[in-house]
């Protein structure tokens, strides 16, 4: 098999909390392949987000601390980079995509002027070249008359636009890996659909790239990804193909969440996973999510599982499947 | 049939936009258009669109907390605008999407489940703790922690507590705003599921405002449809969901991603964004997003009509 496109090794960061350090990634390895959509799931806290700010070294310092790990982008550590050569590759190889566009573009910039920065910056166009090239961006994400809406401002933009803008930005410079963060959560399911098919577009495109997608979204997941990791209080705990993952989910925690889903045209009682995730500052003893486990048995309360490799595609972290 | 508890006949409520030193009006924005539905006592209604559909502006007439520019809302077969005030917001109470901003942070959970009943004189202060505390019960929660405040409580806590607080004064309709969109999924069945067991148990009559096509699925009788400030399908949830008669309709459940990897669409993808409710197209107003359209739809904006019983949609081609 190729070598991946990143290879992310034992990673641990550290947030420092009223009562002490707590670690919001522990101990994840993830590899992500040339070519596939690989789409990390979970609910909120669990991690997920600071695992893909980690890769890019976004995580604000303090309270946030990335404390051990690797991440081989190409064979090269960049969380062992220096900071200039890092800034270089965060745009250009490397690009995010975060969930709210709002927030993340320049109210006070025409739209085209912020793509056209980020292509002066890392690929030397002169100003009128890096325009033309944004308007080209913006033609080829699917808004209509990009002559005139390069002039536009963000709050002159809906929503989908807008996220269609900081897809525009983050594909300017045709990375290599793109992260992307819940980019269509905030959107209408009508503009989601036509976003999720962009980025189908763009990964069938570019042959040696790959997505990294994270989502808390399942029907996001079964659309997009080719492979998934889920996470649970910072640690993956399963790692499957897609189709694997909702035809047979291995652990627990993957089967109450889809077990949890409200399916139209249903009415049954739904069948919700009892209790809440667990606060990374106060984590239970043994495998973090046995409180909340109909299957839990003799070792779960006191032992954490490693993770368990059934077959060559797959990995569960759960006792069950030792 | 049951008499309806609730009926909207022909709502409309436009928003006049002002702009320059004379704040003369300079837009039109038409929220709602001609909207009529009834909410029989002990269903769910559920209520789908997208943005700016006119489904918030919907729930608010409903609520009688703004009135409509015309059209009217009956509650138990009497104009809205007869009830006395006091006695109709005990009827008809609202939960919010989000349980961070509808409960005040300085307000123990307890004292914020209890308000309605200080503000309506119910009961000794005994028996208000009483009640207070078999509420907190009634949604999964102990009454220890009517001491707390919402800071301490998890998103799912938090949005049981707010369901206690309307509640509190027996309505009979509660209209839920989104009320599991800012819940993670573990949490968000919890939370379905509990607004089911109280519905059984009280009687309640749930109108479901929710941008999330499994949600309204799984928890209503019946679906209506919105697209720019007007009503376009009405029909039994099954049947909606099984063989849906609007273009628009089709084309959010084909967007509508599945959890399953299996069934992943192609086709039917709607065309462009949605238009600027300042801005409607003339005609139908989905016209420019649908892949069926005809000439006649520019020409004229289509009613809502039964085409079987108990199945209402508004298209020209059906």
């Amino acid at each position: 098999m190729a070598e991946p496109l990143l290879s992310i090794q034992d990673l641990c960061t550290d947030f420092l909390g009223k009562h002490g350090p707590a670690r919001a990634v522990d101990s994840v390895s993830l590899d992500i392949r040339q070519g596939e959509t690989l789409a990390l799931v979970g609910e909120s806290g669990c991690g997920k987000s600071v695992l893909a700010l980690s890769v890019l070294r976004l995580v604000p310092d303090p309270p946030g601390r990335i404390s051990a790990g690797k991440a081989l982008f190409r064979g090269r550590d960049l969380l062992a980079l220096p900071a200039e050569e890092m800034r270089n590759l965060r745009g250009s190889a490397l690009a995010m995509i975060f969930q709210e566009p709002m927030t993340s573009l320049n109210p006070v910039f025409r739209v085209g002027e912020q793509i056209a920065e980020a292509v002066r910056l890392h690929q030397g166009l002169d100003q009128g070249q890096a325009w033309d090239l944004a308007v080209a961006m913006l033609d080829k994400v699917g808004i209509p008359d990009p002559g005139e809406r390069a002039r536009s401002f963000p709050h002159e933009l809906s929503g989908g636009m807008r996220q269609r803008v900081m897809i525009a930005m983050a594909l300017s410079c045709d990375p290599d890996l793109l992260l992307a963060d819940e980019p269509t959560t905030a959107l209408d399911v009508t503009i989601q659909a036509q976003i999720l098919d962009l980025l189908s577009e763009v990964r069938q495109r570019r042959a040696g790239g790959a997505t990294l997608l994270i989502t808390h979204d399942l029907g996001v997941v079964a659309r997009a990804a080719d492979r998934v990791a889920v996470m649970y209080a910072g640690q993956i705990i399963e790692e499957s193909p897609v189709r694997q993952l909702f035809r047979e989910p291995l652990h627990p925690y993957t089967q109450g969440l889809l077990a949890s889903l409200p399916r139209p045209g249903s009415r049954e009682r739904l069948n919700p996973i009892p209790g809440t995730v667990p606060s990374i500052f106060d984590l239970p003893q043994g495998c973090r999510f046995h409180p909340r486990c109909p299957k839990r048995f003799e070792p779960c309360d006191r032992q954490a599982p490693p993770l368990f490799h059934p077959d060559a595609e797959r990995s569960v972290r759960c006792w069950l499947h030792q | 049939m049951n008499a309806p508890l609730l009926e909207a006949r022909d709502l409309s409520r436009r928003y006049h936009l002002r702009g320059g030193v004379l704040g003369l009006t300079t837009a039109v924005v038409r929220a709602l258009d001609r909207v009529s539905l009834t909410l029989t006592q002990g269903e769910t209604l559920g209520l789908v669109g997208e943005s700016g559909c006119g489904k918030s502006t919907l729930a608010r007439l409903l609520l009688d907390l703004e009135r409509p520019s015309s059209g009217q809302v009956l509650f138990q077969g009497r104009a809205v605008e007869d009830w006395p005030r006091k006695e109709f917001r005990r009827k008809i109470q609202m939960i919010f999407q989000d349980p961070y901003s509808s409960l005040n942070p300085r307000q123990k959970i307890g004292s914020a489940v209890g308000e309605a009943l200080d503000i309506h004189n119910l009961g000794t202060r005994a028996q208000r703790r009483e009640r207070v505390a078999e509420l907190l019960s009634l949604v999964g929660l102990s009454a220890e922690q009517a001491g707390r405040y919402p800071h301490e409580f998890s998103g799912g806590q938090r949005q049981r507590a707010a369901i206690a607080r309307a509640l509190a004064l027996n309505p009979e309709l509660v209209v839920c705003d989104e009320p599991v969109s800012a819940l993670d999924v573990s949490i968000q069945a919890q939370v379905l599921n509990l607004l089911r067991d109280l519905q059984e148990r009280l009687g309640l009559t749930y109108l479901f405002i929710s941008h999330n096509l499994a949600v309204v699925g799984h928890v209503s009788d019946r679906v209506a449809v919105m697209y720019l400030g007007r009503l376009v399908e009405l029909a039994p949830a099954a049947a909606l969901f099984q063989g849906p008669l609007h273009p628009y309709t089709r084309t959010l459940l084909a967007a509508a991603p599945l959890p399953d990897p299996e069934a992943r669409p192609g086709g039917a993808r709607p065309l462009g964004d949605l238009p600027s409710p300042l801005a409607p197209p003339p005609g139908c107003a989905f016209h420019p997003r649908c892949a069926e359209a005809q000439p006649g739809c520019r020409e004229s904006a289509p009613d809502l009509r039964e085409v079987e019983p108990g199945r209402f949609v508004a298209c020209h081609l059906r």
